[in-house]
């Protein structure tokens, strides 16, 4: 579906070991994978490797309007749609819109998930060094 | 909104009522006008909102699953019922829009406090760290550029 939206936009050639956009860079721009593959680089450790042809790359940027909060690049070469009027473009495509909110809702479920587990873990080891005091005092 | 679409409506509940209930799956999207609302888990306490223009049920209605918390009125509320709620979406993009950036503001947050709770960022004293589990880099592998 988002393929179809995309065609009329213009393709960027990103060559090997190129970099399509940078952290804190502000393009304004939605980029979806048409071929090739892409690696999402955050403080310099990979995140994400992407291969799909109709992968989304920008949402969040354009969401919050605020930089891309991590650099991507190509290990092999892509080529790249990329939307230049994000706002409009979605506007006119609802589906596309729906397919990036379920996507984040998605994202938000898993996050919000390691959250809780790790407040779970904190609150367990809080526990502990407690029991450990009262312990302590006990000797 | 002496006009308002027939799809949109404008309800009222007393002080208690529940509006939506954790495991049912409904379809709908409650946007808070004025008063109190509350959202429980397992009986469990987890928030509440006096904010007008609060939305509820976005999340089951996007993963097209059941409502994972109950939503119930603190005060007497008043609020905007969206029935059928992914069709409404459909022809209106830019709700849509909005309830993605308002789900990528609060995917931001959690990301933010996850690395400040990440392993590594509280150096002092290693059993303080925070033990980020196994799977998190293989599920949370998202890009979120």
């Amino acid at each position: 579906m988002i393929l179809g939206a995309v065609q009329n936009y213009p393709v960027t050639v990103v060559g090997p070991h190129g970099v399509l956009v940078q952290e804190g860079q502000k393009t304004g721009k939605l980029y979806v994978l048409k071929s090739g593959d892409l690696e999402i680089v955050r403080d310099g450790s990979l995140v994400a490797s992407i291969g799909e042809a109709g992968a989304i790359i920008g949402e969040m940027s354009v969401l919050l309007d605020q930089p891309h909060s991590a650099t991507v690049r190509s290990r092999m070469g892509a080529e790249v749609y990329c939307v230049d009027d994000p706002n409009r473009f979605l506007d006119a495509n609802p589906g596309v819109a729906r397919q990036i909110a379920s996507l984040l809702a998605v994202r938000l479920q898993k996050t919000t998930a390691l959250l809780v587990d790790m407040r779970q873990q904190a609150k367990e080891r809080e526990d502990h060094v407690m029991f450990d005091k009262i312990f302590a005092l006990l000797k | 909104m002496a006009d308002s679409p027939t799809w949109l409506k404008f309800e009222w509940f007393p002080a208690g009522s529940v509006l939506l209930e954790q495991g049912t799956e409904t379809g709908k999207l409650i946007v808070l006008k004025d008063g109190e609302l509350e959202v429980t888990r397992d009986g469990k306490f987890i928030s509440s909102t006096r904010s007008p223009g609060a939305i509820f049920g976005e999340m089951s209605l996007l993963l097209e699953k059941p409502h994972t918390a109950t939503v119930s009125a603190v005060t007497d509320v008043e609020c905007y019922v969206i029935e059928d709620a992914l069709k409404v979406l459909e022809t209106h993009p830019s709700w849509t829009l909005q309830i993605a950036r308002l789900l990528a503001q609060r995917v931001n947050n959690t990301t933010q406090q996850l690395m400040e709770a990440r392993p590594g960022r509280d150096e002092e004293d290693d059993d303080q760290r925070l033990i980020m589990p196994h799977y998190v880099i293989s599920d949370w592998a998202d890009p979120q550029v």
